[in-house]
């Protein structure tokens, strides 16, 4: 042990100075294994002149030095103090300061009219590795000092600042204060006992602060540098004593949330100590649980203010997570990254509270797509497979739309989109429709973010927003109907507006630039749905009307141009657009703008930018929510509404958890922002992103095995529960019903063209059967190639009718349904002398032969060779073998417009990257 | 005043959201009024020393079809083209040999079509079924002594069926196995042979429940010979059932619900409606039978049947003169339709009920060779019979002012047999 000198005490002032200076009383706290000599030696050997008196705390070995007395705790040390003293200097005694430690803390308090100041500890046996430098906390009491590991002390912090808490190692605190605050909490670990003091100095109203002249070198014997789990659960029993009730009510599940995912994600990196302090720590603070209630009493009093003010000392997210984020991230990326580039960028990363937002939402997004990664897309309700992508790319450019009995009216545009995808997927549609679909999900999550990032959004809720716009309150409904472009759309939606809205600092992208990202992404989002790519533009607009400034009404106007890669469709089909009687009848529940009001109103009455950002998702949300009640519109216009009121919900949602406080508005708001994340994450536990379940083309799988010669026809599907039906259906009386391609459903027969007269034709001759006159059904539907009728689900007044007739062949061949064959059908593409031809691309096909095929499609005068008409149906000559389409009008160019402005969109974002 | 004004906006949306109606979800268009095929479904028998004619009356011209089902196959067909008349389809022109299902296709709904087996010395006639019902009963027939009582379910259609034959005989409810869950082929018949299933029953009452699918039943009887056919008949709770002058033994009564059912039989004789005439209790899905032979006098007489719950109603004669069985009817109407009238030789007679208020004039034609009409009067409240008014005759029509009921008789002097009508609603 260092010899002992006698400390330097107040009793004998030399100097003028020292008499002036403010008295101060030594507490030195025994550490076990510390030298207290030494430590005494030290205090002795300070500057300050007008330290009054030195104490020891505890049984120590040994004789003290004169002057220095002993105290059996600290507490009663301090009440023991008389009044002529105004600061206590607690020490450790594994503390070595420097002679100038005790003059500079008293002298920065002083100045600063601080109430507790902490001194700068650097590692003893270092070169000047520095320990703490006074710390901040997450929310659970986790300290985050901001240190790199062994980082040298290059007086880069030596800043006077306000912090969270100081380390007890250390510490000068008002003499009067500590009396009140009655010391430190005996049951704590020094670091827990330094924060646990600093929180109840700050709610006491005193200001803490790192004084970092005041150098100590800390022989670190009093702990693991704080990270035992009496430390742990120290830091736990310091937030049960400070925060209020209702901070409680929500700290303390999250914080059991946190330890389980600390925990586990530990385990994974084969730590099991992590787990077991989490554990102890809780269960010591339960067993511990009357004295803290007690402590809360004691402090109550004490308290002058809110748990706001510890708030602002601290970091966002928790501590922990971001540790053990940034290790597992990095454990995986040194893998491919040898010098560590990437892993200490990841550690800023995992700092931002947006990326566990982000990582919450990519969990979210696996487990809702999880069906899919193993059982690929349903094919169900109007998630159809793609068409292989020469034969997409054909009925894109004006070919025939074989929906129904065929048409010449445009197809969806979205199915030019997949026939891309599928070619860009070399060809492999089933394999390009899960990849697409999964995409789809990714691009919703990250393109909210990205959204909420150029509006200024920087909280957990941007990326969280993302399952909203995937499953909110329209898209739900749509893509539980099996809406699968409603989900590509719904995706694709936040990034065409973001593409409207410019960044507030980087003005090195050109406008061609972003005159080319708005076209690329307004062309597919329009494709996908075409009147929702009137949403930019009026994204744009309501955001000037609501003051913001940085949306661009001109690219909002560039965006418009996409429209044509839906005019042909939209020209052909207008009811899509506008009739009613069209639509689906979706109806959101009544819960989602009480929800949506929740979260909004309260973002409508705190600071400027997020209270625009959150109105205009209200806006958007609950505008989406009204169109759908409005009767106005087609199924377009329903699906466009739909999508609306995610994608509004969801800046809500980003609005409302962008900042995290227990501030009364901003609580109430990021409580509806959870309701509704609540409310969309229920449609995606399907595992398949809220697409419905089951195989319509593996249950009609019959149609083409039980083909005859001419190859499979048609299915006529009737239900009386029109979602039970793939795709659009057509009314019939009584029961809804439509035909689908015996061969199995493609995605350009999601829709039906507008009918024509074998539309009517078979409208007829389905009123009839269903009125019982019929005996012989059958033959009624032989001419329109329908080998099998198919009635799916509950009841129908058809069932008791087809019960009495003579041809069709009730057949048990699915479950649920009931299923009738038509041994009279006729065959597709049949002609003279025998002659069968079958689907070739999207036309037909067959050997050469003379005289007419009879094609049982739709008549129109786009076929070739020699179209006419027989009835309602097609007839060609069969000398070329082949029957081909192609569309007429002016509109069928517009397709070959769209895929230029695609092309015109690449090159503009390559000139304008290439002139930046 | 921003924040007061986005707050408002807020608020306007969300109440505005609340409040608008729900669009009311797309309904397909209404259904269609059913207008069920004119076809009638009718039994035939062809060997085994019996024929079996298919007879069609029609008041419309136009044109049908009449085709044999057997085996899960069509085993003949034979177009027809009527005008106001009666045209007749032997069953050997169908090709089909055995018991068979006939289809008539008619020309419309003014037209009726009937069985007609002739043997030897017998003579079966019903008219054939127009609907299938899903639940209806046959009761009159018997397996004691000689008798050989068989139940031909029919089914002509393309779907399979499934039929439940509830039983109770003076023993109570059956329980052999083989009459339940009988699945009847599509384009077959099936014959339970009720003698061989349940031997040596008295009464026999059956409830033939269709599970799935579409069955037409008829009853054949045959005792030394002799031959009678009978539809079964859907349920109901009140009934005709004119009865010709002489020999009538008994009126079946039966029910296929599961409680006792109150009956009353009022009888319609020469000096107008004496109601009733006899009154009882039909055990739960069973039968009773109402011996009226002391009713039967030299003239023709007619019940009336009413029970609190439906019912079927059945009349069988058994005598020196041979075996006939019919059901009764449900309904009175102002025309009737009587296929086969007249074609089995021997004599033969209309019986015509009035059960209006008010006398009727009865309009009887017969079409044959030659058309011949007669119009007698027929008193409110009583029955009338005739003899057949043209030999060679193929049908009767019975058209009238009132709420007539007929019933055609045939007498060869060995046979016997009963047919009800047909009747023509008016629209």
């Amino acid at each position: 042990m260092t010899s002992a000198s006698a400390p330097h005490v107040a009793e004998e002032p030399t100097t003028a100075s020292s008499l002036d200076a403010p008295h101060v009383k030594v507490i030195v706290t025994l550490v076990e294994g510390a030298d207290l000599g030494a430590a005494l030696a030290t205090v002795d050997r300070q500057v300050y002149g007008a330290i009054r008196e030195v104490v020891v705390i505890g049984e120590a070995n040994g004789e003290l030095p004169s002057g220095v007395t002993r105290t059996a705790t600290l507490e009663e040390a301090i009440a023991s103090t008389g009044p002529e003293v105004e600061y206590l200097w607690i020490l450790h005694s594994d503390a070595r300061p420097r002679p100038d430690a005790l003059s500079a803390l008293v002298s920065e308090v002083e100045r600063n009219e601080a109430s507790l100041g902490g001194s700068k500890l650097l590692l003893a046996g270092t070169r000047d590795e520095l320990e703490s430098i006074g710390s901040a906390t997450d929310v659970f009491g986790d300290p985050y000092s901001g240190l790199d590991e062994g980082e040298i002390d290059l007086q880069q912090y030596d800043v006077v600042r306000e912090v969270a808490f100081v380390s007890s190692v250390s510490m000068l605190v008002r003499r009067d204060l500590a009396q009140g605050l009655r010391g430190l909490d005996d049951r704590m670990e020094p670091v827990a006992a330094g924060l646990d003091f600093s929180q109840r100095v700050r709610l006491a109203g005193g200001q803490v602060i790192s004084v970092p002249s005041s150098e100590v070198y800390h022989q670190a014997r009093c702990g693991e540098r704080g990270r035992g789990w009496r430390e742990q659960a120290g830091r736990l029993r310091a937030i049960l004593k400070a925060y209020r009730l209702i901070t409680l009510l929500w700290v303390v599940p999250f914080g059991l949330v946190v330890s389980v995912i600390d925990s586990l994600a530990n385990l994974l990196l084969l730590r099991w100590r992590p787990a077991a302090r989490h554990l102890a720590s809780w269960l010591w603070n339960l067993w511990h649980l009357p004295s803290t209630i007690a402590e809360r009493r004691r402090f109550r009093p004490v308290r002058a203010i809110g748990d706001e003010e510890l708030f602002r000392f601290q970091a966002r997210g928790s501590v922990t997570l971001r540790e053990v984020g940034s290790e597992i991230t990095d454990r995986i990326l040194s893998v491919f990254d040898d010098d560590q580039a990437l892993a200490r960028g990841t550690k800023r990363l995992w700092s931002s509270p947006g990326i566990w937002g982000a990582a919450l939402a990519g969990v979210a997004v696996i487990v809702g797509a999880w069906s899919i990664f193993f059982s690929g897309v349903p094919n169900t309700g109007f998630s159809f497979p793609f068409e292989p992508p020469s034969v997409g790319a054909d009925r894109f450019f004006a070919g025939w739309n074989d929906s129904g009995l065929g048409s010449p009216d445009a197809v969806h545009p979205a199915v030019g989109v997949t026939s891309l995808v599928s070619f860009l997927w070399f060809g492999l549609e089933g394999a390009a429709r899960t990849v697409a679909t999964i995409l789809f999900a990714v691009l919703a999550v990250i393109g909210m973010g990205r959204l909420a990032g150029r509006l200024g959004f920087r909280g957990p809720g941007r990326y969280l927003s993302g399952l909203v716009l995937l499953a909110g309150p329209g898209t739900a409904l749509l893509v539980g109907s099996g809406s699968w472009m409603a989900l590509g759309a719904a995706a694709l939606l936040p990034w065409t507006v973001r593409s409207v809205f410019l960044h507030p600092t980087d003005r090195t992208r050109s406008w061609l630039t972003h005159a080319g990202l708005v076209l690329l992404w307004a062309l597919i989002l329009t494709a996908m749905s075409p009147v929702l790519g009137l949403v930019p533009l009026a994204v744009a607009v309501v955001w000037r009307l609501l003051g913001g400034s940085r949306s661009s009404v001109v690219l909002g106007l560039v965006s418009l141009v996409a429209g044509v890669v839906a005019a042909a469709f939209i020209n052909d089909d207008r009811g899509w657009l506008l009739e009613l009687d069209r639509r689906l009848g979706i109806t959101a529940s009544e819960w989602w703008p009480i929800a949506i009001a929740v979260a909004a109103l309260p973002i409508s009455l705190i600071e400027a930018r997020t209270r625009r950002l959150g109105v205009l998702g209200a806006v958007l949300a609950l505008g989406g929510l009204i169109a759908l009640r409005i009767p106005f519109g087609g199924p377009g216009v329903e699906e466009a509404a739909a999508l609306l009121a995610s994608f509004g919900a969801a800046i809500v949602v980003a609005a409302a958890l962008d900042d995290l406080s227990a501030e009364p508005r901003r609580l109430i708001a990021a409580l509806g922002a959870v309701v509704i994340l609540a409310l969309s994450a229920g449609s995606l536990v399907n595992g398949r992103l809220g697409l419905p379940d089951g195989d319509d083309n593996d249950e009609l799988g019959f149609a083409s095995t039980l083909a005859g010669e001419g190859g499979p026809g048609r299915v006529l599907m009737i239900s009386v529960d029109r979602s039970l039906l793939p795709g659009e259906s057509r009314s019939g009386p009584g029961f809804w019903y439509r035909t689908v391609d015996g061969a199995g459903t493609t995605i350009d027969e999601v829709w039906m063209p507008e009918s024509r007269s074998g539309d009517e034709a078979l409208d007829s001759a389905v009123n009839r059967i269903a009125s019982g006159a019929e005996l012989r059904p059958g033959s009624l539907l032989a001419p329109f190639a329908i080998d099998w009728v198919v009635i799916v689900g509950a009841e129908s007044p058809l069932q008791e009718i087809l019960v009495s007739q003579l041809d069709l062949v009730p057949t048990p061949l699915l479950t649920g349904s009931e299923v009738y064959g038509n041994p009279a059908a006729r065959p597709l593409a049949s002609g003279d002398d025998g002659l069968l031809w079958a689907r070739r691309g999207a036309g037909f096909g067959g050997a050469a032969g003379p005289g007419l095929m009879s094609i049982l499609v739709n008549a129109s005068d786009g076929w070739r060779p020699d179209p006419g008409s027989e009835d309602w149906h097609l007839t060609v000559s069969a000398a070329d073998g082949s029957a081909t389409f192609t569309g007429g009008g002016y509109l069928s160019y517009a397709p070959y417009a769209a895929a230029a402005l695609f092309l015109a969109a690449l090159a503009l974002i390559g000139v304008g990257r290439a002139r930046r | 005043m921003t924040k007061a004004l986005f707050a408002v906006i807020v608020v306007a949306l969300a109440v505005a959201a609340l409040m608008l109606p729900v669009l009311p979800a797309p309904e397909p268009a209404p259904g269609a009024a059913v207008d069920l095929p004119a076809v009638a479904v009718c039994p035939v028998e062809e060997g085994g020393g019996r024929a079996t004619t298919i007879a069609v009356a029609s008041t419309q011209s136009g044109t049908g079809r009449v085709s044999a089902f057997v085996g899960g196959a069509m085993a003949g067909s034979v177009p027809f083209e009527t005008g106001s008349g009666a045209i007749t389809v032997p069953a050997s022109d169908l090709a089909a040999v055995g018991v068979v299902t006939g289809l008539v296709e008619l020309p419309g709904p003014e037209a009726a079509a009937a069985s007609l087996m002739v043997g030897t010395d017998s003579v079966g006639h019903e008219s054939c079924v127009r609907s299938a019902e899903p639940l209806t009963l046959l009761s009159g027939g018997d397996t004691t002594g000689d008798r050989e009582f068989e139940i031909h379910l029919m089914n002509p259609y393309s779907g399979e069926a499934t039929v439940d034959l509830t039983v109770r005989s003076e023993s109570g409810i059956e329980s052999a196995s083989q009459l339940r869950g009988i699945a009847v082929p599509s384009r077959s018949s099936v014959i339970v042979d009720m003698d061989e299933v349940l031997p040596g029953r008295e009464s026999l009452a059956v409830a033939i429940d269709v599970t799935s699918g579409s069955v037409t039943a008829a009853g054949r009887l045959l005792s030394s010979g002799g031959i009678a056919i009978w539809n079964a008949v859907s349920p109901g709770q009140d009934w005709f059932l004119p009865i010709p002058s002489g020999g009538v033994d008994r009126v079946y009564i039966s029910t296929g619900v599961g409680d006792d059912v109150e009956y009353q039989l009022d009888l319609y004789g020469p000096e107008g409606l004496v109601e009733a005439f006899d009154q009882g209790m039909v055990p739960a899905r069973g039968s009773v039978a109402v011996d009226v032979a002391a009713a039967a006098t030299a003239e023709a007489v007619a019940f009336r049947v009413v029970s609190t719950q439906p019912v079927g109603v059945f009349l069988r004669h058994e005598g020196e003169d041979g075996l006939a069985l019919t059901s009764g009817s449900t309904v009175t109407a102002s025309r009737w339709l009587l296929p086969g009238a007249g074609m089995a030789g021997g004599s033969g007679r209309i019986v015509v009920l009035n059960a209006g208020l008010e006398d009727a004039t009865a309009t009887i034609t017969a079409y044959g060779r030659e058309t011949v009409v007669k119009g007698p009067p027929v008193r409110a409240g009583t029955v009338l019979e005739f003899a057949s008014i043209s030999d060679g005759a193929s049908a009767y029509t019975v058209t009238g002012e009132g709420l007539l009921v007929p019933m055609w008789v045939t007498t060869t002097g060995t046979a016997t047999s009963y047919a009800g009508g047909v009747p023509l609603i008016d629209e």
